[in-house]
């Protein structure tokens, strides 16, 4: 047996490399978001296609002069086919993961009322799983059973059926997909050249490399798989079409000219901009300022016990200011016995904060962190704080742009809008990132933060 | 000792369509003794590789007993098969695979598979091991499968048409190494082919197969001892024991005869016969009506 085996090992080898480039390449599509819907299953398709072939018929008849049993070649044979399928079927589970992942980014476009949206999304999707597994399947066996006729057709209908399902999706709220895809797409040319670079090229490469296989041989095939090829290429570009699509229309895609009707009209200056590492830092450095000062600080603090405070997130007091992680970023303190005033200064954005204990704590009491920014507008409101002119406007370099919220007591607000920063499409949803600071300015302010 | 024993190996075979007889090998029996050569000769479908095909259990026989080195059963003809190297008319290797990946699987296969000896063969027919079967030429792709064959000491080669299709001068490079497989006495081939010229230079008995029956077997130079050509007129074959004549055929010229010597009547020119014109005659056996 072990003979048969290792006989068997060597001629189903290439098949195995493939299923696990192939494997390998599908989980980056997954890992990177690509919005490839249907490329697990046409996979699927055409290993079966290639598995009906075996590895050649002509070595199946030549494999009966050598000194291998019956029972052991079938058993051998077995074995791998049962391997092969169970990759093959890997496939359709990750390709299914991505298909549920686009249905339910789908589906709130549809606007169904039948049932709620959480449960039809996991209706669909396991119907949309246990079709497409049927399909596949049918077409592994079909093609163990009849050669050739039926793997193509089998990896027609499915492709076909693929096609059919998204364009249905699609099409149940076409008015609000296709301006949300067009006006996405043309107002983001990174997304332009990421489907070009992955749809256009990736893609088709994979496919060259099926058609690179020795069972693949025939111009016939050849022509069936180029036309597959072009079909899930079309699939790929729609599919993600769809996802930025319904980025946009819930607002998590970010077009410049929404940001226009906050700016227009205003003064805008533009500040030194910082690097991404100084940015980070900064954050870094906001973070655990925000949190030390929410810690609740006494009015009467003594120099002993803020020193202890800034020395816990890493600041040493050097005089009257504390020297820390960065140093773009020093901490004034002024006081006589007890400290009075805490000055920030950040040198790369060139903000000062200053505030009083007093003021700190006052404030602090009333806008607690985790706020909603909706919550935290409305207390704005209530304390009369208002929205109003623009008079700062400013662009980290990491691309996060920042409205600014002025207030009449000259207290800068400083909210970073929600913003699509992370995107996963594996769950086609967005990740939102908040980021709210607050200054208060006429040499007297304040930093917190918001997530 | 005989390496092959065929006795009353029957096969039917018939069309899907109709379900009547298509092909019917009947009868056949064989004996090729250890050390020899045999050729199978006959003309296309005449079932000489219907007969290879039930030697090797590849399709399944509907009577008759099967001896392969001492064999007699399929399950023990798996095990002999270790010892019995064959060569299809077509190379069966994965097309996608090297000499080098070949290799490999016949070194898990057979169990004394000598690596050096198939190294040895490749250099010895000029095989690029680093190329795939697919771009190897048709002579080629066979010396390949000849240096399978002989690298796992087998004692019993089973070539179906090993020639066909190739050149005069991979032809004879063939012949010298199955000459120089069978120097070891324990060694045997049976091959198989329509080109007589290669068989006659090589082998030590041959069987004729034509409609599906073995019509003579015998060793060769028995055969061209026993039988004669003669090139008369229709009168004087007409004087001939019929019983004596192996086949003819007539021409406008008159009659050419295979016929067995002793039966030549007395003043009658006869040739030498040779192997090919023994196989035409046999085959053909017509005459003008």
């Amino acid at each position: 047996m072990k003979k048969a085996l290792v006989n068997q090992w060597h001629i189903v080898n290439r098949n195995f490399s493939l299923l696990f480039w192939f494997s390998v390449l599908h989980v980056l599509q997954l890992a990177f978001g690509f919005a490839v819907i249907s490329d697990g299953f046409v996979i699927a398709a055409l290993f079966s296609c290639l598995l009906s072939d075996g590895y050649a018929a002509k070595w199946k008849y030549y494999s009966r002069v050598l000194p291998i049993s019956v029972f052991e070649r079938v058993t051998a044979s077995f074995i791998f086919a049962v391997a092969e399928m169970l990759i093959a079927f890997a496939s359709i589970l990750a390709a299914s993961a991505k298909a549920l992942g686009i249905v339910n980014a789908l589906l709130p476009l549809a606007d169904f009322d039948v049932l709620p949206d959480g449960v039809f999304t996991a209706v669909v999707a396991v119907l949309y799983f246990v079709a497409a597994s049927i399909i596949t399947s049918f077409c592994f066996v079909a093609s163990h059973l009849f050669k050739r006729v039926l793997p193509i057709l089998g990896s027609t209908i499915i492709i076909m059926a693929m096609f059919f399902l998204l364009i249905f999706l699609i099409v149940l709220n076409f008015e609000t997909f296709l301006p949300a895809f067009l006006s996405a797409m043309n107002e983001a040319p990174w997304l332009l050249a990421f489907v070009a670079v992955f749809g256009l090229l990736l893609l088709p490469a994979s496919w060259l490399a099926v058609l690179g296989i020795e069972t693949v041989n025939n111009s016939r095939r050849k022509k069936h798989f180029f036309i597959c090829a072009v079909i899930v290429l079309l699939i790929s570009v729609l599919s993600l079409g769809a996802e930025i699509g319904y980025s946009y229309s819930k607002g998590y895609i970010d077009l410049p000219e929404n940001n226009e009707e906050y700016l227009d009209g205003n003064e805008t200056t533009t500040q030194p901009t910082a690097s991404s590492a100084e940015v980070e830092a900064e954050k870094r450095i906001m973070n655990k300022l925000s949190d030390f000062l929410a810690d609740g600080m006494a009015v009467d603090l003594t120099f002993e016990e803020l020193d202890k405070r800034m020395e816990s997130i890493g600041y040493i007091r050097e005089g009257n200011k504390y020297v820390g992680e960065s140093s773009k970023t020093e901490i004034g303190v002024t006081g006589d016995d007890t400290v009075t005033e805490f000055t920030v200064y950040n040198k790369s954005s060139c903000n000062t904060a200053v505030m009083t204990l007093e003021e700190y704590d006052s404030f602090s009491q009333k806008y607690r962190l985790g706020m909603s920014e909706t919550d935290f507008l409305q207390l704005l409101e209530q304390e009369n704080i208002y929205i109003g002119d623009v008079t700062e406007y400013y662009d980290f370099a990491d691309g996060y742009e920042d409205r600014v919220i002025v207030r009449k007591y000259n207290i800068y607000i400083h909210v970073s809008r929600p913003k699509l920063v992370g995107y996963s499409s594996n769950a086609g949803m967005t990740v939102d990132y908040h980021t709210l600071t607050v200054h208060i300015a006429d040499g007297k302010a304040v930093f917190v933060k918001m997530y | 000792m005989n390496a092959v024993e065929l006795k009353g190996l029957c096969k039917k075979y018939k069309s899907k369509k109709s379900g009547t007889r298509e092909f019917e090998l009947k009868d056949v029996s064989l004996t090729l003794p250890y050390g020899c050569i045999m050729g199978l000769i006959g003309e296309n479908g005449a079932g000489k590789s219907t007969t290879i095909s039930l030697m090797l259990d590849i399709i399944e026989k509907d009577k008759g007993e099967i001896s392969l080195l001492g064999c007699n059963t399929a399950e023990e003809r798996v095990k002999a098969k270790d010892d019995i190297g064959v060569v299809l008319d077509e190379p069966c290797f994965p097309v996608y695979f090297t000499a080098v990946q070949i290799n490999k699987i016949m070194k898990s296969t057979y169990s004394k598979w000598n690596e050096e000896q198939f190294f040895s063969y490749l250099e010895r027919f000029d095989i690029d091991q680093k190329k795939i079967v697919k771009k190897l030429s048709k002579g080629m792709k066979m010396k390949l499968s000849i240096a399978v064959a002989l690298s796992h000491s087998a004692k019993l080669l089973i070539m179906d048409e090993p020639t066909s299709g190739l050149d005069p001068v991979v032809r004879n490079e063939i012949v010298e190494i199955l000459l120089e497989f069978t120097r070891e006495p324990t060694n045997s081939v049976l091959i198989s082919s329509h080109i007589v010229s290669d068989l006659e230079k090589l082998c030590d008995y041959v069987a004729f197969i034509h409609k599906g029956r073995v019509v003579l077997c015998d060793e060769k130079d028995r055969l061209l001892e026993r039988y004669a050509t003669v090139h008369c007129t229709a009168e004087e074959f007409g004087r001939i024991e019929p019983s004596s004549v192996k086949g003819s055929i007539e021409t406008h010229y008159g009659v050419d005869a295979v016929i067995e010597r002793t039966a030549i009547p007395d003043g009658m020119d006869f040739e030498p016969v040779s192997m090919e014109e023994l196989f035409v005659l046999f085959v053909k056996n017509r005459h003008l009506s």
